[in-house]
């Protein structure tokens, strides 16, 4: 009919760029990533099929545990500890402290570090760490103990280093999405705790907890997927090292593609995270999502 | 809901107090780091002094004797990129939430659906094929291309926000519109377009932010320094073995590259955080 | 005149909201089309206004086919039931938009606005912002936009039921006095049964996407022709009695009433209702000749003016008025100790087949009383 052509013209008018832009950035690269895992594709641009030379060459590679293993404790630790501390923010900010001004004044200082550009907070990171008397924590070292010697911190404890970097960074999100959740919780909720003579920590362990809980599983899904997907910090802080004691998956596979020309393997490596994080995906929807928000 | 000042007790006074001692001592670390890295830069050798800011004007010589160039290119090229992504994003974004909200047309629901899945998408995974795509293209190692990628990166989560914006505008006021003469575009020209902008003031926010900050994509999609932006700039000399030596100049950098983050964030720090909040809508 | 024809919406394809729904409506009449939700009535009030489009039928605007027009082609005006007014602009902006959209320069623009404020009495809303505004001024406003530039038809799409109920008496003389003053083609729909008798000339009544009947209030109560309409008319509620027509007399329980109302033709020993009104029902507190069916008394309410005692008649439940206000403390009594007292139909009642809910009262034949 004459009125649905219509409207399906003018829905793909207002789409078209959406759709233009998403089939060359989205679609194309995901189909071509996983073309290119198959060949031997380098530096030359030759396409030459491989088959699955470069899957074989990842499980051959030993390497790949280690950077399996950095990957595995690097999420679940630090995916755990934000967590962690987002909800110790958010209950700090939204349940005990309930003056506007306050709340909003600290969560405003926890969002500095995610606005700060990577290039910077990296350069921030590694003055505060540098292993000469110019870096800051040494400095307080050797001002304390005088004669001690100045230590090079992130040669000596790289792991520690890039997961309370992205501790602090990652922290903003989730403590707004938590205390945003808080402030639904009705108040007659803590009211009748109160009156019931609850202790705070029972009314964080049997009020608040439960009442956000599927903001929690949002987030530690959310986190996941940033922590596997994103390595930018990783890049500027240690680029994987030293000797690849913080390289992770995705690094690796920039490292392989970006600087070993190797794009067919890199994007062999790419494919088997973004299958993971396919699956992580479905596992969350599976689960029920994140479920509407409660009705006022 | 209470925007009134809220009545305490003086039981909750008092654990408000001890609250807010905590979340001082709990931020105090991270804030000293920050303040003192940026305090650097305005000491030369334990003086008070602007001498570390000369990059802003001209070429400067550091202790090492390296030359950095002046930051001017580096500042315009980062700025018409963030100005193009910003108002690009906005816009594309703005079409496609309302065309998922608003519009009746086969594929709708189909795209309505992917949108969810492309806001999760690891895209930093993609780099590598979409290197290939803009050399197919001939966008390589052009600003244009890293434009667009940056849109299109961000494009499936601004949209989804936006479209939660239009979702939540009554049918009536549309139909309304309609019926008062106007044509859906001019329609949504003069009443609805209005009523998203809280949306249209959040996704600008998240938009600028990130197109400012990006570094991995000029760091991957553009070779040779023929396009200094700000990220790039300031990362060639950080990654100089001697920059111990000029840590304050780089601090100095980085004071030029926070300020316009830092007067954007104090202007609209209340929808960063909505903003943030809308994201995890409807999952 | 208005001309809807043949009218058929589906949604998705399977869900049928109108079928083969058909309507004239005269020039400067007010029709109400009333019914329960999920009736047709917005679906056919959206039609006409042309913000949807019916999957098959055509509707005719003095002969003129507007089925495939836009909205903004029929000259219409529509007053929303959440008022849609345009936050972001004044009062005044709100009002002279339409007009704006007509492209009347600016000073004209105003000037309309301003003069239908007045006959609204809002004038001193003007230069404020709709969320300044409470419901009932709000409504004023959504009506200013709606006339200003004079439309051939007036839509109103439940515009009365976010008000309370003082409001919603108030606006609904705004809109009888709006209607009289310039005689627009006025179509309202709703779902309360008393703001469509207030205001329309014609009530079309709506179930399942068809009419039920379409006609003037008195007559709707009056004659319903069916059990829906008799149902969904006046306040209280129509009185329904199981009975069975046997011969020329009526069986209620074990009474037997001659018919007195002409019948159309119908099996005999068919099974009825009798839908009577309380006011309508002969009452004793014996059996008497007027009164031969008994009723059990369930409890009785002194109204002021009246009495209404509620019973049930096998297991009817019926409520009927008694004027002598004297026997109130005897019906309390009775209705404390089960005891019952005596009814009648009376002169004028409706007889609905229990089969098909079709009114058999040959009204054709019903001398005018």
């Amino acid at each position: 009919m004459k009125n649905t052509r219509n409207k399906n013209i003018q829905g793909y008018a207002f789409l078209s760029p959406f759709l233009i832009l998403i089939s060359l950035f989205y679609i194309a690269p995901s189909v071509l990533t996983i073309v290119m895992s198959f060949t031997s594709l380098d530096g030359a641009f030759i396409w030459e099929w491989d088959g699955f030379g470069n899957y074989l060459k990842i499980f051959k590679d030993p390497n790949t545990v280690i950077i399996l293993r950095n990957t595995v404790v690097y999420i679940l630790v630090t995916m755990v500890l934000t967590i962690i501390l987002d909800l110790f923010i958010a209950i700090m900010t939204t349940y005990f402290i309930k003056e506007e001004k306050w709340s909003s004044f600290f969560k405003s200082l926890i969002m500095i570090p995610m606005i700060t550009p990577s290039v910077v907070y990296s350069v921030l990171w590694i003055w505060f760490l540098d292993a000469s008397e110019a870096g800051f924590i040494n400095r307080i070292l050797i001002s304390v103990f005088k004669g001690a010697e100045p230590v090079n911190w992130i040669a000596r404890y790289p792991f520690v280093v890039i997961i309370i970097a992205q501790l602090v960074v990652s922290l903003a999100y989730g403590s707004i999405i938590f205390s945003s959740a808080i402030k639904a919780i009705p108040d007659n909720q803590f009211k009748a705790a109160h009156v019931d003579g609850a202790s705070e920590w029972e009314i964080v362990k049997t009020i608040i907890i439960p009442n956000i809980s599927s903001h929690i599983r949002f987030i530690a899904m959310w986190e996941t997927l940033g922590l596997m997907t994103n390595y930018i910090n990783i890049l500027l802080l240690t680029n994987g090292g030293p000797l690849n004691r913080t390289e992770v998956w995705a690094l690796s596979a920039y490292h392989k593609a970006f600087v070993g020309q190797k794009y067919g393997y890199g994007a062999a490596i790419s494919v088997l995270l973004i299958l993971v994080v396919f699956m992580i995906m479905l596992l969350f929807k599976a689960t029920g999502g994140i479920g509407r928000r409660r009705g006022k | 809901m209470s925007k009134n000042k809220v009545m305490l007790t003086k039981r909750e006074r008092k654990r408000q107090n001890i609250a807010i001692a905590v979340m001082f001592l709990f931020i105090l670390p991270v804030a000293v780091m920050f303040a003192s890295f940026f305090l650097m830069a305005f000491f030369k050798d334990g003086h008070l002094s602007l001498e570390n800011f000369e990059f802003v004007i001209r070429p400067m010589k550091l202790r090492d004797q390296t030359t950095i160039p002046a930051i001017g290119k580096a500042l315009r090229n980062s700025v018409i990129f963030t100005v193009c992504v910003t108002i690009m994003e906005v816009i594309t974004s703005l079409m496609a939430g309302y065309a998922l909200s608003r519009l009746d047309f086969r594929g709708r629901k189909t795209i309505q659906g992917g949108l969810l899945v492309l806001r999760m998408f690891p895209t930093l995974l993609l780099l590598i094929a979409v290197l290939y795509v803009l050399m197919a293209t001939k966008m390589a190692n052009s600003l244009l291309g890293v434009v667009l990628v940056a849109i299109s990166f961000r494009l499936p989560g601004s949209t989804y926000i936006i479209k939660n914006f239009f979702d939540g505008i009554p049918r009536d006021i549309e139909n309304s519109t309609l019926v008062d003469g106007c044509t859906r575009f001019s329609g949504f020209r003069q009443v609805i377009i209005h009523l998203v902008k809280p949306g249209i003031v959040s996704i600008t926010v998240f938009s600028f932010l990130s197109a400012w900050s990006n570094f991995i994509l000029f760091n991957t999609l553009l070779f040779g320094n023929r396009t200094p932006v700000m990220a790039t700039y300031i990362r060639a000399i950080t990654r100089n073995e001697q920059m111990i030596a000029s840590f304050n100049v780089v601090a100095a950098m980085g004071i030029i590259y926070m300020l316009p983050v830092l007067v954007f964030f104090v202007m609209t720090q209340k929808q960063l955080m909505e903003g943030n909040i809308n994201t995890s809508k409807g999952l | 005149m208005i001309e809807i024809r043949n009218l058929r919406k589906e949604f998705n394809h399977d869900v049928v909201a109108l079928d083969n729904f058909s309507l004239t409506i005269e020039d400067g009449e007010f029709v109400a089309l009333l019914g329960p939700s999920g009736c047709g009535k917005s679906t056919t009030l959206n039609c006409l206004a042309g913000l949807l489009d019916p999957t098959s039928g055509i509707i005719l605007f003095n002969g003129q086919d507007v089925t495939g027009l836009e909205p903004r082609e029929r000259n219409i005006g529509m007053v929303f039931q959440s008022y849609a007014l345009y936050p972001h602009l004044s009062v005044l902006d709100n009002i002279a938009f339409p007009l704006k959209q007509k492209k009347v320069d600016k000073e004209t623009r105003y000037r309309k606005a301003r003069e239908v404020a007045k006959v609204l009495q809002i004038e001193h809303l003007l230069e404020r912002k709709p969320h300044e505004l409470s419901g009932g001024q709000q409504q004023r406003v959504a009506m200013c936009r709606a006339i200003v530039k004079e439309p051939d038809v007036l839509l109103l799409d439940e515009p009365m039921s976010n008000l309370d109920a003082r409001l919603k008496i108030e606006i609904r003389e705004v809109i009888k006095d709006i209607h009289q003053k310039l005689g627009i083609t006025s179509i309202i729909v709703t779902h309360d049964q008393e703001e469509a008798m207030a205001l329309a000339d014609r009530i079309a009544i709506l179930d399942c996407g068809k009419t039920q009947q379409f006609d003037t209030p008195d007559n709707l109560y009056e004659k319903p022709a069916n059990l829906f309409v008799a149902n969904f008319m006046g306040n209280p509620p129509m009185n329904f009695i199981k009975a069975r027509l046997e011969g020329n007399r009526i069986r209620i329980m074990d009474s037997y009433i001659n018919i007195e109302m002409p019948l159309l033709p119908h099996e005999d020993g068919s099974d009825v209702k009798i839908g009577t009104r309380s006011h309508k029902m002969p009452f004793s507190l014996d059996r008497s000749e007027d009164a031969p069916i008994r009723m059990e008394v369930r409890n009785v309410e002194n109204l002021g003016k009246e009495l209404l005692v509620y019973g049930s008649i096998g297991d009817d439940e019926i409520r009927v008025s008694v004027q002598d206000k004297s026997l109130y403390s005897e019906l309390r009594s009775r209705a404390g100790r089960k005891h019952s007292c005596y009814v009648g139909l009376g002169k004028s009642y409706n007889v609905f087949m229990t089969s098909d809910g079709n009114n058999i009262v040959d009204f054709k034949e019903v001398k005018n009383a």
